[in-house]
């Protein structure tokens, strides 16, 4: 397979010094401070739009910031768009990678459906002719339209070109069959971020059983599709609830570890939503509040004030009479009640990407890694030069991540002298 | 709030527990108060409280857990374990809990009784000529007792 791409694309590898896998904060984030340290990088994404995952977050601030880091994504975007030193093969699948004497070699694939970001206006006619709903979606920092490919009807084996016909300024290019592409690097990052617990795993919680059991990441979509802002002033919404750790420092499901960022965003979007309606009654159950950012406790004295904080997660939610969740759980007073929520947001946590991307990356093999386990992030003679930033490498935050990824460029730099002149530098 | 003197504490109680079989788990609770949230004697009686029953073997309050009556509550339902994050098996650290007020001769006086019937009679109720009576008119057969089943039993 390799001698096939091989000659087809002869002209098409791609030499740079550093291969990234993940377009999300961490991986963009790491290609600016390579190109600060005159490191060229190419970044891999199957997604059309750089950002991952941060980019889908919405602003949490209320009257003020609250440092919750979703726009700093924005900055980042817009600053490797510019950066010479870095390319971006966004829509790109890693068909297959190997180590050769020189580094690594990594075959790609470009989905054969595409919209120039530079070209399209934002029209829309694409979307609205799309025999596929959610394959065309909207770049939240452009205002262009970008196909998700996996949602388009070529993914799935029949022949459909009615966007191109359509788009009125020649943006959209479908080509009958994907185009390989080929990366040589000296190093590689994974900077594959995270995969967000599966809600429905926990049963009791009656995820996609019960209406009104949402995950933060419904919340946050929520939030960003103006669902909220929308509602006017005589909505019935009164209540909402706030579940912590699903997913997270639970032993019988493999994650005995804490996700870091969940008391954070929750505690965000409580204090968003009590700005939005003030008269609503906003719960959070938790086991311990997890205090990672430096002005934490302010901001839970400042949270206590607004919200009702009760320690103890809830033993089961039900369907309410009135077709609402309703939460069992203990209160501060040692009282058990059943309390109607008009929503409850199970804060889901954290978890490796790794499983999948072992899959294409086998020369990790085995040591692929997982989160909670001593080997994942440590040099390894088998995987010197591969490198994982961001929450490739553990549960972090935005902040964090950018934070990881700083350190991670120092040490890839390292690296680069070192096979460079045979010299280590410390 | 009652107050605890930390001199009366028995800071061993706790590796006592958790070396006791059923008691490994009680070392892993975050105390996330899910089992206390679950629990059906918790709702009725309120001093029965998994959590804080945790808390007091951890902290080493060994004479007011063996010595109390509210260890003796539970159903045995598994609630607790059902919905239990760190799988700690609360229903097995209860019984833990209990062997060992048995073996410190803290065991409430009816359960003694319970086990001298069981003893003598094979059973928690002592069969009379008034069951077999009524037994015989309903056309059923008299029951025989074995004690020394259970003897084997044990």
């Amino acid at each position: 397979m390799a001698e096939a791409v091989d000659s087809m694309c002869e002209e098409k590898i791609m030499h740079k010094e550093v291969a990234i896998i993940g377009s999300g904060i961490a991986g963009l984030s790491l290609a600016h401070e390579l190109s600060c340290l005159g490191i060229g990088s190419a970044i891999i994404d199957r997604q059309a739009v750089a950002g991952g995952q941060a980019a889908g977050f919405a602003c949490k601030a209320t009257d003020s910031c609250q440092r919750c880091g979703a726009c700093i994504v924005h900055d980042y975007v817009s600053k490797v768009t510019i950066d010479d030193m870095i390319e971006p093969l966004l829509s790109c699948h890693i068909l297959d990678s190997s180590r050769t004497s020189a580094g690594f070699e990594l075959l790609l694939n470009e989905v054969p459906a595409r919209i120039d970001q530079a070209k399209c206006s934002g029209c829309g006619i694409c979307k609205k002719v799309c025999p596929s709903p959610g394959a065309i979606r909207i770049n939240p920092y452009t205002g262009s339209f970008f196909i998700e490919y996996s949602e388009c009807l070529l993914a799935r084996g029949f022949s459909c070109s009615v966007c191109e016909q359509a788009c009125f300024d020649d943006a959209i290019s479908i080509s009958s069959e994907s185009v390989p592409k080929k990366v040589e690097a000296l190093a590689i990052a994974i900077a594959t971020g995270f995969e967000p617990f599966d809600a429905t795993i926990k049963k009791r919680f009656g995820y996609g059983r019960i209406p009104g059991v949402i995950t933060s990441l419904d919340l946050e979509n929520l939030f960003r599709s103006g669902y909220f802002q929308n509602m006017g002033s005589e909505n019935s919404f009164s209540s909402i609830a706030f579940v912590q750790c699903v997913g997270s420092r639970d032993i019988k499901i493999g994650r005995n570890y804490c996700s870091r960022v969940c008391c954070g965003y929750a505690m965000r979007s409580a204090r968003l939503l009590k700005f939005m309606f003030p008269s609503i009654k906003v719960t959070m159950f938790f086991m311990d509040l997890q205090t990672f950012d430096r002005d934490f406790e302010d901001r839970v004295m400042a949270a206590s004030r607004e919200v009702d904080l009760i320690r103890g997660i809830p033993s089961e939610i039900k369907l309410g009479a009135s077709g609402k969740p309703e939460v069992v759980y203990n209160d501060n007073d040692d009282e058990v009640r059943v309390e109607e929520f008009d929503m409850v947001t199970l804060s889901v946590g954290m978890g490796p990407t790794t499983p999948h991307i072992g899959g294409y990356l086998g020369f990790i093999g085995a040591n692929s890694g997982n989160y909670g386990d001593g080997s994942f992030g440590n040099p390894d003679p088998t995987t010197t030069g591969v490198f994982r930033a961001g929450s490739a490498n553990g549960p972090r935050t935005i902040q964090e991540s950018i934070e990881h990824a700083a350190h991670v460029a120092c040490e890839i730099d390292r690296y680069l002298c070192k096979i460079k002149s045979g010299v280590d530098v410390e | 709030m009652t107050r605890i003197n930390l001199n009366e504490l028995d800071p061993s109680f706790k590796f006592k527990v958790a070396s006791s079989r059923g008691g490994e788990g009680l070392q892993s609770c975050y105390a996330c108060k899910a089992c206390t949230a679950a629990c059906p004697i918790e709702k009725t009686v309120k001093r029965y409280d998994p959590r804080k029953i945790i808390r007091m073997a951890l902290l080493g309050m060994k004479k007011e857990l063996l010595e109390s009556d509210f260890i003796w509550l539970c159903s045995s339902c598994y609630s607790c374990s059902e919905v239990c994050p760190q799988d700690v098996r609360f229903t097995d650290v209860i019984y833990a809990i209990k062997n060992l007020a048995s073996s410190e001769a803290c065991a409430p006086s009816g359960l003694s009784a319970q086990k001298g019937l069981l003893k003598d009679h094979g059973r928690l109720y002592e069969v009379s000529d008034f069951e077999n009576e009524k037994r015989t008119k309903l056309g059923l057969p008299p029951i025989v007792e074995h004690p020394e089943d259970y003897e084997r039993l044990l």
